[in-house]
């Protein structure tokens, strides 16, 4: 299977794991990332913040350059999926949106007929690949780790493939590794990512809610869906362990990671160690 | 306010209202004068007078009488006492029971005008302060019950100054952007509020910014910390009974902040977004580390030394590039960007 892969700006640099693990895992799973010729950034809540138009003409550039391939578009950052989603949704929904995107296009030489399907990678693995052949590729099942799957928000909400208040994919997907999802009611609560540079307290305070529900619950890893979920709960976890008198030391990983090890993909291909959270032993017995 | 106020000048001695009458009459005020009490009571009942200058001692009802009964049946009248017999214990008196001013006899032409003027200028500044605000009464519904006293019942208070309050623009600029059509079917729930994991910090809950935006308040709204404190999470939008898209509201309520300075003073989110739109505009993708440093020197240069270690230990796993990544037709999408400004937005 052969996918148009947009990346995003994160997985260019403080997320490099994210996409040399994806692309490893994709490869063993038969799926081809070809990654979008020149894409640009999505925009993200930021730009979006500063003028919408804009933004989301930033998306239709995108998706503008992907239509020239019959392929669906597949993107691991949560932020990205919904900005792109969001816009190819919006652009069907509302003419005048339409029409002046369209002449945004037209005048970069572009034009988007509103045919791209985008999808997550989590959304391309557990529901094109399914969660059988996922199962049927695993080497080394984890067996007893307990995980913490967190979907984050913008995976789900507000145009997302799974429920947006019980998402289930991610914990299936878990177990098909061989591994057993924690018990975590909040494992769609925001992380705070948007809101740690400008209100540090008010997303520490977040991300310690999350923490103490994984920690509180003996998970040995959080895996995540998006990067700038990951960058919150890995970078800023001792901070917040601080703030709060929490001694957190959770390392969490990307989705797709946990699946390179049960894939026994090497874990130097993974960038498994890039995490700041040093691993644990639970972690470090399948590397 | 009317266009000429009226005084009623009440003296036992005729040659002192006929004075008063004179100076004040030239100064532009309408002028009644009564020789006692009684008859000053019965005009002040009739009439309908904004000053009362009244002399203390008078046979029958005195000054004090007087100034009692004014204030009694209307106390926005000013009072005014003038006597002859100025003592410092009936002076504190005539304050407490709520004069105006106090002038001893003899008095100058010029010191009554002063002394009149003095009343009128406070009573402009009253009247002023206490004629509703374009927005006011709406205001008070609205304020949490930490900062004024909560009154439901003013939900219902009908003024006419509601409607003047209202800035019928503002509901269709919200209304004109992608997710902002369905604002008027809000029923005032509060299921937004209840899900936002950040609404306990707002000046405004979601449910309170769109019964804002519903009555125009575009200021109050737009200054407010509500739309900067959104982390975007779109809980509210995905449990809104109403299918109203609350997160893309307050995007719209975000881009028209935006566009005026005044109201962003307090928040920093708009310097986060105005960097990271100059570095995309540049090179067509974000460049993390020049974001970051040129946020934090701006906003907060001490969590540059704060995160410093972070910075480093992220550096050293190779999370953080020094150099930017540039997409190959940036022309391309800055022609795109130009027309999009162009084309002015969506609204």
């Amino acid at each position: 299977m052969k996918y148009t892969y947009y990346p995003g700006c994160s997985l260019e640099v403080s997320s490099k794991s994210y996409s040399d693990s994806a692309l490893a895992v994709s490869e063993l799973l038969g799926i081809e990332l070809v990654e979008l010729e020149d894409w640009n950034c999505c925009g993200a809540t930021v730009y979006l913040s500063y003028e919408e138009l804009i933004s989301f003409s930033l998306c239709a550039r995108n998706l503008a350059l992907a239509e020239k391939y019959d392929r669906d578009l597949a993107v691991p950052c949560s932020s990205c999926y919904t900005s792109l989603k969001k816009t190819a949704t919006y652009i069907q929904e509302n003419a005048e949106l339409r029409d002046k995107i369209n002449q945004a296009l037209q005048a970069a030489g572009l034009e988007y007929k509103g045919k791209v399907n985008i999808k997550h990678l989590l959304e391309v693995y557990v529901n094109d690949i399914g969660l059988d052949v996922i199962k049927s590729k695993v080497k080394r099942e984890l067996k007893g780790l307990k995980v913490a799957p967190y979907y984050g928000c913008q995976i789900v909400r507000p145009l997302g493939f799974d429920d947006p208040e019980n998402p289930t994919s991610l914990d299936r997907l878990t177990e098909a590794l061989g591994a057993t999802p924690i018990y975590f009611p909040n494992k769609t609560s925001c992380c705070g990512s948007s809101l740690v540079a400008t209100n540090e307290e008010l997303a520490f305070r977040m991300q310690k809610d999350l923490l103490l529900c994984v920690s509180g619950n003996d998970a040995e890893v959080i895996i995540t869906v998006c990067p700038l979920c990951h960058m919150a709960l890995d970078a800023y976890q001792k901070k917040v362990g601080k703030m709060y008198g929490f001694n957190f030391k959770i390392p969490v990983l990307h989705f797709t990671q946990l699946m390179g090890l049960a894939l026994e993909i090497p874990s130097r291909k993974l960038g498994i160690k890039t995490g700041l959270v040093p691993l644990n032993k639970a972690l470090t017995a399948y590397i | 306010m009317k266009d000429k106020m009226s005084i009623l000048v009440v003296d036992d001695e005729p040659i002192m209202c006929d004075s008063c009458k004179k100076i004040l009459t030239e100064k532009g005020f309408t002028v009644e004068t009564a020789l006692n009490g009684e008859e000053a009571l019965k005009k002040f009942k009739k009439g309908d007078f904004d000053i009362v200058i009244v002399d203390l001692k008078m046979p029958g009802v005195d000054g004090m009488e007087v100034l009692r009964s004014v204030k009694k049946s209307k106390p926005e009248v000013d009072v005014v006492m003038i006597t002859g017999y100025g003592t410092i214990p009936s002076a504190v008196e005539a304050m407490k029971l709520g004069a105006a001013d106090y002038v001893p006899k003899p008095f100058t032409p010029e010191e009554l005008g002063q002394i009149i003027s003095q009343v009128v200028e406070e009573r402009s500044k009253l009247v002023a302060e206490k004629a509703p605000k374009k927005g006011a009464i709406l205001l008070d519904v609205f304020k949490k019950p930490s900062k004024v006293a909560y009154h439901p019942e003013r939900v219902w208070v009908k003024d006419i100054k509601i409607e003047e309050a209202l800035d019928e623009n503002f509901l269709n600029e919200v209304r004109s952007t992608p997710g902002g059509e369905r604002v008027m079917d809000c029923m005032q729930c509060g299921t937004c509020s209840g899900s936002c994991p950040i609404s306990y910090r707002m000046d405004y809950t979601p449910r309170e910014i769109n019964a804002m935006v519903r009555a125009g308040l575009r200021d109050e709204v737009l200054s407010s910390n509500s739309i900067w404190m959104c982390s975007s999470c779109y809980l509210c939008t995905v449990r809104c009974p109403r299918q109203i898209k609350i997160t893309d509201i307050m995007y719209a309520l975000k881009n028209l902040a935006m566009k005026d300075k005044r109201f962003l003073k307090k928040a920093k989110s708009p310097l986060l977004s105005k960097y990271f739109v100059d570095i995309v505009n540049r090179y067509g993708r974000n460049h993390e580390l020049e974001l970051t440093l040129k946020f934090f020197l701006r906003a907060n240069p001490r969590a540059i030394l704060k995160h410093s270690l972070m910075g480093l230990r992220l550096f050293l796993r190779k999370r953080f590039s020094l150099f930017p990544k540039r997409i190959k037709n940036i022309n391309q999408l800055r022609t795109m960007i130009r027309k999009a400004e162009a084309l002015g937005g969506l609204r």
